[in-house]
């Protein structure tokens, strides 16, 4: 190869450049940041997360009501309401009614 | 050779204790091992970055992202200094693309003298500065790839042997061969085309 002794030359000499050192306060700047990312985090889960649990406890507390209420009232519950539904929808793809 | 070996193994014993013990919550016990591979991880880095703030922003990296996977680390795979090592190495060869990307050729300011005699001359008995020969092989190293700028480091710099070139940076011993070779042409090529090229801009 030519210039290959020029390169080896070239690659001895820059190893001699002494490399960066870090500085003194490298690891508590390490720390700091680790830190800052784990209170994001905390922030996440103390905030965001509580504020879906109760809307998904809200939504179902209103199921649940709502299904009591109609049993007490003897309207058909939801459950029977949904199989009736599931029929009609049937009956209307029925190919026997279909003209 | 006994006593090197003994005090590694009780170095990764060490450092695995320390990665139970982070694990465990003892989140203070990090600092141990940021200070243990500190100098190690900025003398990877320095490789391919000369600017102080930015090598100190890479290394921050580096450990952040270690702290983030630590639950992966393995140590019946590969000692933390390995695995610490290969982080840096990816991050150093993720800066070399972006770079590449950004900034282009690191432009060769001002040479001396003699750093131009020795370009010019094949026999120069006056040896090339540090600084000066860090400066010619950055501006030739822009004339590779990424892969073939780290690759190249890593073997000829910092003197590593293929398989290990292989574990830091996932490619298989034969691309490495082969891209070393290649890397080292194109360097040798740019090394020779350059006192034209820089006679004509100067």
């Amino acid at each position: 190869m030519k210039n290959e002794r020029k390169l080896n030359e070239l690659v001895r000499a820059a190893e001699n450049l002494p490399g960066i050192t870090p500085p003194e306060d490298f690891a508590e700047r390490i720390l700091s940041e680790i830190d800052a990312s784990r209170e994001s985090t905390i922030i996440l889960f103390e905030l965001a997360l509580p504020k879906f649990a109760r809307a998904a406890l809200f939504i179902g507390g209103l199921f649940i009501a709502t299904e009591i209420t109609m049993n007490i009232r003897d309207y058909p519950n939801l459950a029977a309401g949904a199989i009736k539904f599931a029929d009609q929808w049937d009956a209307e793809f029925d190919p026997n009614t279909i003209p | 050779m006994e006593c090197i070996n003994a005090f590694k193994n009780q170095s990764s014993k060490d450092d695995a204790e320390c990665v139970s013990a982070i694990l465990a919550g003892r989140r203070e016990r990090f600092r141990e091992l940021i200070e243990r591979y500190q100098n190690r991880v900025f003398a990877i880095l320095s490789r391919y970055e000369r600017d102080r703030s930015r090598v100190e922003d890479i290394a921050q990296e580096v450990y952040v992202k270690a702290w983030k996977n630590l639950k992966k680390f393995d140590p019946m795979k590969a000692p933390f200094e390995h695995w610490l090592a290969r982080i840096a190495t990816n991050a150093a060869l993720n800066h070399v693309r972006a770079e590449k990307r950004f900034r282009g050729q690191v432009p060769l300011s001002q040479l001396g003298e003699d750093a131009l005699e020795w370009l010019r001359f094949e026999e120069k008995a006056v040896p090339l500065q540090a600084i000066e020969a860090r400066e010619i092989l950055d501006h030739c190293m822009g004339e590779l790839s990424a892969d073939e700028q780290v690759i190249l480091t890593l073997a000829e710099i910092e003197g590593r042997k293929s398989p290990e070139i292989s574990k830091l940076t996932g490619k298989a011993a034969g691309t490495i061969r082969v891209t070393l070779h290649r890397a080292k042409q194109k360097l040798a090529d740019a090394l020779f085309n350059l006192p034209e090229a820089y006679e004509k801009r100067t």
